[in-house]
């Protein structure tokens, strides 16, 4: 089994967390199969995600059929994770609105909080963008966000 | 594959609604209700311990933003920007400052923060966001310390995430927390303390 969409079969414990709308199911499993290829290609976000506190490789969560991607209409931004549900996730409209490679941007993210990156200013669960090959290494080094790639690395927490 | 699996698992739920409709189940009982259950049963099933813990760490987001608040003497606001580790400048709470927009707070609007921040309502302590930062106002909170030095308190007020980071000098303790349904009152607040700023005076 593998990590899940929310289309009407999940109730999260997290409130505005809701079933993924039909118009947008395309793109989470278009991001979901990418991820997949991303694991395949480049082991080196395997090897990122296994230092990051949970220490889970991204194969693992990618495979863990507890792990819910809901949807939050109302959120400011382009993703959530549960803090008080480690499993619960959900990407919101603003990402969609942007296109498929910032749902799988959004969706790396929030699995990088899954094994626990910390939020406040850490950076950690937006540099597994760099280590998944969506964000170049001179925007990391020089703190220059290109607008051609999902990484932005002004994002913290 | 993934079309597939989806076309399985729509199937899958449309039987479940055409069972329970079958059963005589009450309108609305549909497979959302029929996982209620389930979610509900798993939810009562779970470690006593992990809902206790979950719980800790909101209380202890809410108790951190209150204790930064203690024997505040006075304060500075400030203007800063979003902005990434290795973009050099003076930093607060890993944001860009400004220079040259620091004012301090006056008494009423120091008084006007720390009821903001002490607020039992208004903060979501129990998510994280990607988010990109938006319009920001930085804030210094001073209190007497140990031998006449000053200890200090950084906050940052991101509006395009309705976020709210505390950090303090030389203490691990930290809050990191959302601020969505408190956002009119803390935008009225930076308003009124930067009123010259156009960009806060844009924000609604």
């Amino acid at each position: 089994m593998a990590i899940q969409m929310n289309i009407g079969d999940h109730i999260s414990p997290e409130a505005g967390f809701i079933a993924v709308p039909n118009k947008h199911r395309a793109a989470v499993n278009w991001a979901r199969a990418r991820a997949k290829i991303i694991v395949r290609d480049m082991p080196a976000a395997d090897r990122y995600f296994a230092t990051l506190p949970g220490g889970r490789s991204l194969a693992s969560l990618l495979g863990d059929s507890t792990i819910w991607i809901n949807f939050n209409p109302g959120m400011a931004g382009f993703g959530e994770q549960s803090v008080a549900h480690n499993n619960e996730i959900a990407i919101g409209p603003a990402a969609f609105r942007v296109g498929r490679w910032t749902v799988l941007a959004t969706l790396v993210h929030e699995l990088a909080h899954v094994d626990g990156a910390p939020g406040g200013a850490d950076r950690r669960a937006e540099e597994a963008l760099l280590r998944c090959g969506l964000g170049k290494w001179s925007e990391h080094t020089t703190g220059r966000d290109d607008p051609g790639t999902p990484y932005d690395p002004t994002i913290s927490g | 594959m993934a079309t597939v699996l989806l076309l399985r698992k729509s199937l899958i739920l449309g039987l479940t609604m055409a069972l329970a409709a079958a059963m005589g189940c009450h309108a609305g009982s549909g497979a959302g209700e029929a996982h209620a259950g389930t979610v509900a049963e798993a939810q009562a099933a779970k470690p006593v311990a992990e809902g206790a813990a979950n719980s800790e760490a909101t209380t202890a987001q809410a108790s951190a933003r209150r204790s930064f608040t203690d024997a505040v003497s006075r304060g500075t606001i400030l203007r800063v920007d979003g902005a990434a580790e290795a973009t050099p400048g003076e930093k607060l709470g890993g944001y860009l400052v400004r220079p040259g927009t620091e004012q301090p707070l006056g008494a009423e609007a120091l008084k006007e923060l720390i009821a903001l921040m002490r607020a039992d309502s208004g903060f979501n302590d129990s998510i994280r966001k990607r988010c990109r930062p938006g319009v920001s106002v930085g804030i210094r909170l001073f209190r007497p310390g140990p031998n006449a030095a000053e200890a200090r308190t950084d906050l940052v007020l991101d509006f395009g995430c309705n976020r709210l980071l505390v950090s303090a000098e030389g203490s691990a303790q930290a809050a990191d927390t959302y601020f969505d349904d408190a956002r009119a009152r803390f935008v009225e607040f930076a308003q009124r303390a930067l009123p010259a700023d156009a960009e806060l005076r844009a924000l609604r």
